[in-house]
């Protein structure tokens, strides 16, 4: 574990070449939770990679199996840990064995507890109750300097929303009623934002959150 | 459902434990609301903020800090510097006057589609199972060969349901008339397009759905409040508000800004930067900070070396005149000319190790106001006449030695007046 916690991450842009961190496929293909859904493809998606491999040998997967799912409320036993790589954050999605139920652990690429809770904490926290429509819970976060947090890197606990991302329109995709379907529950969304607004409620939450 | 949790039962990590990390709690709370502030101020403020972030970096003594910078060449990190300063300039003429003084609202700025989650629908041909669904894959299978693809229903369901809305990182407060935008997946920006578009996208202007958007939301803001506020935001100008709030946060889509703005018709007659009767005191010396701060650094890193003294204000001024954005403005003139001709405000400050720093504090300056119509043109250039000599117009200035073994000689100055007059005197001394 210490040998994990002691390696830098590396900063983009990653030149494989000279990096002496593992590619993604060979510590998916290691000993552990990780399964992947497919090889990457194209260039960025190598320098994605990795990032994610970085912060996979870096984690401890003991942590991320028996401790991270108890902060989401209740016991989770969880089955496999699917890898998802995103733009700049790694998701590593938890099962709970025997069920449908999923969380997300969200890792940015870029380690940084300032910007962090900046530009990830606090965002999700402003809105975790504040609307009617769906949007990821936050159960939890860790900073990597924290030295409460075991897993050792900025990480999020969120719940995961189910469902598949919608595909980019074009003037004939997807047909027009659909498009209609959709436009009236982005209404909706608009709506929902706009009838409430920040207030000083707001900002004592908000503070009480980081005071908890 | 889980999210229903009683936040109780949960355990969130305990800052307290470390020093640094309750310093970032006090940053992190650090958020204002109305009605402390206004729209306007708002939208200056993410400029000063813009503009001090880049003078941080130009003026930064650690390489590492300056690294971005320095893979820019001189006259891209000064047209960048200048194009910021344009922008806050413009503030005044984007902003809805009628709704400065509206609430904040947090929204979702980042609406495109990958943010967008639905229930229950596939898309044919593409068999991406159970939980790879959300894999970044570079490759949206509809954009090739969309004519084909069709989303169908999956069974049981009538029609498609929104199941949630996803990357909320920029959801912070902003301004009614910042947030009234368009979502992303019907209008974008230009520099700030998806990064994975195959080179063969071609994208739709989409008016028809925009249309149809408007229509609806509009309809339902009738319902619910009786008037159209959002939806005639949206419909006026959004884009033009939405694309100076991004460019003032992200320098690739500030080239993009500046490109946009220099085709603009409106302004080809006149490509000044406008300070119009919104100049307040701030603006003063955030030109001049901006100017005195690329001066500094250009010097420190030998850039201009062979420009010293009077020539190198020349050399600003050439390029200023080059850009086609020399500030020029009625009320503002005497004071533009001022600052970049004379040598004193400008010139001293090359020999001190300066940082001109607008405070941030709460409150510190009130709503922005009209500059004194009677100091307008005004033969008599009088520092203690122009810059009343009130406690919340005063700004601090960190003025200090360059020689490192005075540093302990550093001195605030808390009026603007007094930062002024010690810039002459550095020049003049008494007795001198």
């Amino acid at each position: 574990m210490e040998d994990r916690l002691s390696r830098p991450l590396p900063l983009l842009p990653l030149d494989p070449e000279n990096s002496e961190t593992a590619s993604v496929d060979s510590v998916l293909s290691s000993n552990g939770p990780w399964t992947t859904p497919r090889r990457p493809k194209d260039e960025t998606q190598i320098v994605i990679g990795w990032q994610a491999a970085a912060i996979l040998n870096r984690i401890d997967t003991d942590v991320l199996i028996h401790k991270v799912p108890k902060l989401a409320g209740q016991f989770h036993e969880i089955e496999h840990v699917p890898v998802i790589k995103s733009y700049m954050n790694l998701l590593l999605l938890l099962q709970e064995k025997g069920t449908e139920k999923q969380w997300i652990t969200r890792i940015p690429y870029h380690q940084s507890d300032r910007e962090f809770l900046t530009e990830e904490v606090e965002p999700l926290m402003r809105v975790k109750k504040k609307f009617k429509f769906r949007v990821p819970y936050l159960y939890h976060y860790g900073l990597a300097k924290d030295p409460n947090n075991d897993l050792g890197v900025d990480f999020m606990l969120l719940d995961f929303i189910d469902g598949d991302q919608m595909k980019m329109w074009t003037e004939t995709f997807p047909a027009w009623g659909q498009k209609l379907q959709v436009l009236e529950q982005i209404a909706d969304v608009y709506i929902e934002m706009f009838s409430k607004p920040v207030t000083y409620q707001d900002r004592l939450v908000l503070k009480s959150e980081f005071r908890a | 459902m889980s999210s229903e949790l009683d936040d109780n039962a949960r355990t969130l990590t305990v800052l307290d434990a470390n020093n640094d990390l309750e310093g970032m709690q006090q940053d992190f709370n650090d958020f204002e609301i109305p009605p402390t502030i206004t729209a306007s101020l708002w939208y200056h403020r993410l400029a000063d903020k813009a503009i001090r972030g880049k003078i941080e970096r130009l003026l930064a003594e650690d390489d590492a800090e300056r690294t971005e910078e320095m893979h820019t060449t001189m006259e891209a990190r000064l047209q960048d510097l200048l194009t910021l300063l344009l922008m806050r300039s413009l503030i005044p003429t984007i902003t809805v006057g009628k709704y400065n003084d509206s609430p904040f609202y947090i929204t979702h700025p980042d609406l495109h589609n990958r943010n967008i989650i639905l229930e229950g629908y596939q898309v044919e041909e593409a068999n991406i199972p159970g939980c790879w669904r959300h894999v970044w894959t570079g490759q949206d299978p509809d954009i090739q060969g969309r004519s084909s693809r069709r989303l169908v229903r999956s069974p049981g369901r009538d029609k498609l349901k929104l199941a949630g809305i996803v990357d909320w990182d920029a959801a912070h407060p902003l301004p009614l008339q910042a947030a009234a935008i368009w979502p992303k997946f019907l209008e974008t920006l230009p520099g700030a397009e998806f990064p994975d578009l195959p080179s063969d996208y071609e994208a739709s202007d989409m008016t028809a759905e925009k249309d149809a958007f408007l229509e609806i939301l509009r309809a339902k803001e009738v319902e619910r409040t009786g008037c159209t506020i959002v939806s005639d935001l949206i419909s006026h100008g959004s884009w033009e508000r939405d694309f100076l709030t991004v460019a003032l946060r992200r320098g690739d889509v500030r080239i993009k800004w500046w490109q946009w703005w220099k085709g603009q018709q409106v302004y080809t007659h006149n490509k000044h930067i406008f300070v119009q009767h919104e100049l307040r005191l701030d603006d003063v010396h955030l030109m001049r900070t901006g100017l005195c701060g690329f001066l500094k650094h250009a010097e420190n890193n030998r850039v201009i070396q062979q420009c010293q003294g009077q020539t190198l204000i020349w050399k600003i001024l050439y390029e200023l005149d080059r850009l086609e954005i020399l500030a020029i403005e009625s009320c503002w003139l005497p004071y533009a000319e001022r600052w970049l001709t004379e040598e004193a405000p400008v010139s001293p400050a090359l020999k001190v190790n300066l940082k001109w720093w607008i405070t941030s504090e709460e409150n510190r300056h009130p709503m922005p106001g009209a500059w004194p119509a009677s100091d307008c043109g005004s033969e008599e250039f009088e520092l203690e006449k122009q810059v009343p000599l009130e406690a919340d117009n005063s700004i601090r200035f960190m003025l200090g030695p360059e020689d490192e073994d005075t540093d302990d000689e550093l001195e605030t100055i808390e009026d603007t007046n007094s930062a002024l007059l010690y810039a002459y005197h550095l020049k003049n001394p008494i007795g001198g």
